[in-house]
């Protein structure tokens, strides 16, 4: 499914980068996609399932859930850190500001056990 | 040391709430009153120590090995010394005295300096320079306005205190409260701020600056002939545009929804446009919701050090400011860089993946509290105390009013504060003479 992805603040990922940044809490706050429950139901989703979100610069997988700040259908939240980051373009468009928000992404079932710990993730480039 | 200590700032977002009481046992922070969730997680990670770098560390062929303070320093002056163009980084979450060392050192070492508001509201930034603003504090915003608008920010995830500290809930010199005020949200997400608003607007994503820019015409009687603007109705719109008009104190305070969208900057300049020209009508301000608790104060320690707020670049031995040249995703996309000094910040989580791959991969030092994916990566980890906990500094609030930080306990033992950190590699470069 093709969606157009937000990254933002939400409150637990602000905690969990006061609290535990390598660690769980941020991990299973941060790595989520929030989505609109009907995106979910139609790509036959449970919620906290796992996903592969692809974007034009990287991939990750993450989990997916019903948004509790409510999305419209066809839009997407991904918490920052760096999970949403692996999402996201160096092009500034000469403003020193890459596009953290408004990017297409597309969205699919993933088979993986998990998603990768923080510390796993590696980086591309 | 016992007891509760009044009046203490919490060191965590741009709201700088400085009225939280601290109670101490034994020198540790014991229970916090009046902070919000973020303070609470902020004052408990400084007590505990697992998540704390506590020894300076060096990598010495595959290892980090501990070493003392001093040599580690050695270490960081001497990779930063040798590179031909370094970049120092960071800076949103200390005080500004650790920050006035950074840009001394940036200019001593013919380096690029630049904080995290670049990759924030670093385009609101610009948009000011290019127009201006007509702002306020946020005690005058408490005391007087009667209208609140909050564009493209989310405050009771990111700023949890602002409404009800500062601009809807609290009793003013001229507000009762929340039933004398209106609130209108305009997000493209239906967030909890929005549930409480009067009036939510709901956007679709990447179209604000037309939506502005319809206010602005309506405001100027003009008539808008389609029945959506960037996928608000029309005539909610015109509500909006009333509303504005008939306030006697209005404020607008935007969020990373404009700085970050499609157009960026010229988002924020048209958001200060609409504040300006709604003044002929009403009194109106604007303010940026900042979000590091003194990511602000860098754009002004920055400023009266050289001229430029943020994205300064040295290399030609005096200061230049280019934003989206001299900016750090741009100086390190385009492999300018060949030597990171990260101060309070993550740079590796925080950065688009290209970026923080090239940041794994050359010389870097870090100096953090808390063990981060920057401090993992960094070839010298130099630990520090927590500035506004662990000790004393200055910090600029959003609204540009600087505001002490308390230190309320000891650092674990032997831990130096960032100021005294970067001072240190000062000392150290100037007695190998300046480059």
């Amino acid at each position: 499914m093709d969606l157009i992805l937000i990254t933002g603040r939400t409150i637990n990922q602000g905690r969990g980068t006061m609290t535990d940044r390598l660690g769980g809490f941020h991990q299973k706050n941060s790595a989520v996609i929030q989505m609109n429950g009907n995106d979910l139901t139609e790509l036959g989703l449970d919620n906290r399932a796992l996903v592969r979100v692809t974007s034009a610069f990287g991939e990750v997988v993450l989990r997916a859930e019903e948004a509790e700040e409510e999305l419209p259908r066809g839009l997407a939240h991904i918490p920052y850190g760096p999970w949403a980051s692996r999402l996201v373009g160096s092009d500034t468009g000469a403003t020193g500001m890459p596009s953290f928000k408004g990017m297409k992404v597309k969205v699919q079932r993933e088979a993986a056990e998990d998603v990768k710990p923080a510390t796993t993730l590696g980086g591309p480039g | 040391m016992a007891g509760m200590i009044q009046n203490v700032t919490c060191p965590f977002c741009g709201c700088l709430c400085d009225d939280i009481r601290v109670v101490l046992e034994e020198g540790k922070v014991k229970e916090i009153y009046n902070g919000c969730a973020l303070s609470q997680s902020r004052f408990a990670e400084a007590k505990r120590t697992e998540n704390r770098n506590l020894q300076p560390l060096v990598r010495k062929g595959d290892a980090k090995l501990p070493v003392g303070y001093d040599e580690a320093l050695n270490r960081a002056v001497e990779i930063l010394a040798s590179a031909d163009h370094s970049l120092l980084y960071g800076w949103a979450t200390t005080s500004c005295e650790a920050q006035r060392a950074g840009v001394e050192l940036a200019e001593l070492l013919g380096a690029s300096i630049d904080d995290t508001s670049s990759v924030c509201h670093g385009p609101s930034t610009i948009g000011i320079q290019d127009v201006g603003y007509v702002t306020a504090t946020l005690g005058a915003v408490k005391n007087r306005a009667d209208v609140v608008i909050y564009w493209g920010c989310n405050p009771f995830h990111a700023h949890p205190r602002h409404i009800s500290r500062y601009t809807v809930f609290p009793r003013g010199y001229f507000r009762k409260g929340r039933k004398d005020r209106k609130l209108v949200v305009v997000d493209p997400r239906r967030t909890s701020s929005s549930r409480i608003a009067d009036l939510y607007v709901q956007p679709e994503v990447g179209h604000d600056y037309e939506i502005l820019n319809a206010l602005r015409a309506m405001l100027r009687g003009a008539k808008i002939a389609g029945p959506k603007v960037g996928g608000v109705p029309t005539g909610t719109l015109q509500q909006v545009a009333e509303l504005m008009k008939r306030a006697e104190f209005g404020a607008l305070y935007f969020g990373l929804g404009l700085s970050m969208s499609r157009g960026k900057h010229r988002n924020v300049e048209a958001a200060l446009e609409l504040v300006r020209d709604l003044n002929a009508h009403a009194k109106w301000v604007i303010g940026a919701m900042r979000g590091h608790y003194n990511v602000a104060g860098f754009n002004e320690v920055c400023a009266w050090e050289t001229g430029f707020p943020f994205s300064v670049d040295f290399t030609r031995g005096y200061p230049r400011y280019n934003p989206g040249e001299t900016s750090a995703v741009d100086l390190i996309s385009n492999g300018e860089i060949d030597a990171i000094l990260t101060v309070a910040s993550d740079p590796v989580a925080n950065l688009p993946a290209e970026v923080a791959g090239k940041i794994r991969r050359m010389p870097a030092i870090a100096v953090d509290p808390f063990k981060t994916l920057t401090t993992e990566a960094a070839d010298v980890v130099i630990p520090s105390a927590v500035a506004g906990i662990e000790g004393p500094g200055t910090a600029y609030r959003m609204d540009g009013v600087p505001i002490e930080l308390r230190g309320l306990c000891e650092p674990p033992p032997g831990l130096l504060g960032d100021d005294e950190i970067v001072l240190g590699m000062l000392q150290r470069l100037k007695g190998m003479g300046s480059r």
